[in-house]
């Protein structure tokens, strides 16, 4: 009698036991998915330069010489620019607009001038190594654009091949002119 | 109660899934272009540049006749050129003007019956609309005369031309070097202070 009272009791431990054991296998697991996008950008930093050329045209030396374009006026001057693209297909080009007298607007008379023309570079530099974007004012539109892809950096505009219509000399008065750099996040 | 939970989670990780799903379908869209902007601001000075005379003077030699009725007075002396090549105002408005001295005898004062000046006339026809002139005289002390005014800039040669050599009188010419002087001024209308003469 004494015996199976014994078991009774164990049978019933055994039991209870099995129980707790069957809810501790039971984790489970959930997953949050978290996604995001960043766009194609391009951005610039300093945007905005204005060059003051100073006096365009020789005022000493030969006499044959004096009134005409003084080049390199423009050609020893640069503009810094700074700008960013985050994307791998970045590119940039440049469209350059001749420098024109804005105060006399006929057309020149036989032997002056009114307009130079000029070749502009930007010049960007990604980890990878300077790109060049180049156009002249002598064709209309801008030039062909290069890619750059992923930078940051300044961008460096320098100027080249300085020259007038006819290489007469310049019509007294102010002159303007502007190169515009486009940075395009894709292609 | 706890499966009802699991089952929940599951519900919102499939929601986030096609939320991505959506999202991959349309991918952010790319921003336009960014321009700078390399202002270029620059000017040209108004200049003058006057040829240089060629040639630089003129040298008459012996002005009065040497014989025959007229012997002793002015000679006929051919009208003179002086090229000033190269010529150039690169603004409009510049004036052109000339003033020149008779052509005076250097040293003495002129006796009774003779004459130590000669006149002549000056002119330049290539600046302006109209001519720049000048004649001498005794009365026009100064020298000055008609300035010509380009309305446009203009570069060219100029030709001064010297004439019409005659004196007041037509008295005996005095003996001894005779010298003039010619200014031909180029610059601004007024004042004429710029460039060169």
């Amino acid at each position: 009698m004494r015996h199976p009272i014994i078991l009774s009791v164990a049978a019933a431990s055994l039991a209870l036991a099995c129980g707790a054991g069957a809810a501790l296998a039971q984790t489970a697991t959930g997953t949050v998915q978290v996604n995001g996008t960043v766009a194609n950008r391009c951005l610039f930093v300093t945007g905005d330069v204005v060059l003051d050329l100073g006096e365009l045209s020789l005022l000493a030396g030969d006499s044959a010489a004096i009134g005409r374009l003084d080049g390199a006026k423009l050609t020893s001057r640069t503009a810094t620019l700074n700008g960013w693209c985050n994307g791998v297909s970045a590119s940039m080009a440049v469209e350059a607009l001749p420098i024109l007298n804005t105060s006399f607007t006929d057309a020149a008379p036989a032997g002056f001038d009114r307009r130079v023309d000029y070749t502009a570079t930007a010049t960007a530099s990604p980890a990878g190594g300077a790109v060049s974007a180049s156009d002249g004012t002598l064709a209309a539109g801008g030039g062909a654009s290069s890619t750059t892809g992923v930078f940051s950096s300044d961008i460096v505009v320098s100027f080249a091949d300085p020259t007038t219509p006819t290489s007469g000399r310049l019509v007294a008065g102010s002159y303007a002119g502007s190169v515009i750099v486009t940075l395009s996040p894709t292609t | 109660m706890i499966q009802h939970r699991t089952v929940g989670l599951a519900a919102t990780a499939l929601a986030f899934a096609s939320l991505a799903t959506s999202l991959a379908a349309a991918p952010a869209k790319a921003q336009d272009p960014a321009r700078g902007n390399v202002g270029l601001d620059a000017r040209v000075s108004q200049v003058c540049v006057l040829g240089e005379p060629n040639p630089a003077g003129l040298a008459l030699g012996q002005i009065s006749e040497a014989s025959g009725t007229r012997m002793g007075r002015l000679a006929a002396i051919a009208a003179q050129t002086i090229q000033l090549p190269g010529t150039f105002c690169n603004y409009g408005g510049a004036a052109l003007a000339i003033s020149a001295s008779p052509l005076a005898v250097t040293s003495g004062a002129a006796p009774a019956g003779f004459t130590g000046a000669v006149n002549y006339t000056c002119s330049i026809s290539a600046w302006g609309a109209t001519a720049a002139t000048v004649r001498t005289s005794a009365t026009n002390a100064a020298g000055d005369g008609a300035r010509s005014t380009s309305a446009a800039p203009k570069a060219t040669d100029l030709t001064l031309v010297v004439s019409d050599f005659a004196t007041a009188t037509d008295d005996l010419l005095q003996p001894g070097a005779y010298l003039a002087l010619v200014t031909i001024t180029l610059g601004p209308d007024a004042g004429l202070t710029a460039s060169g003469s």
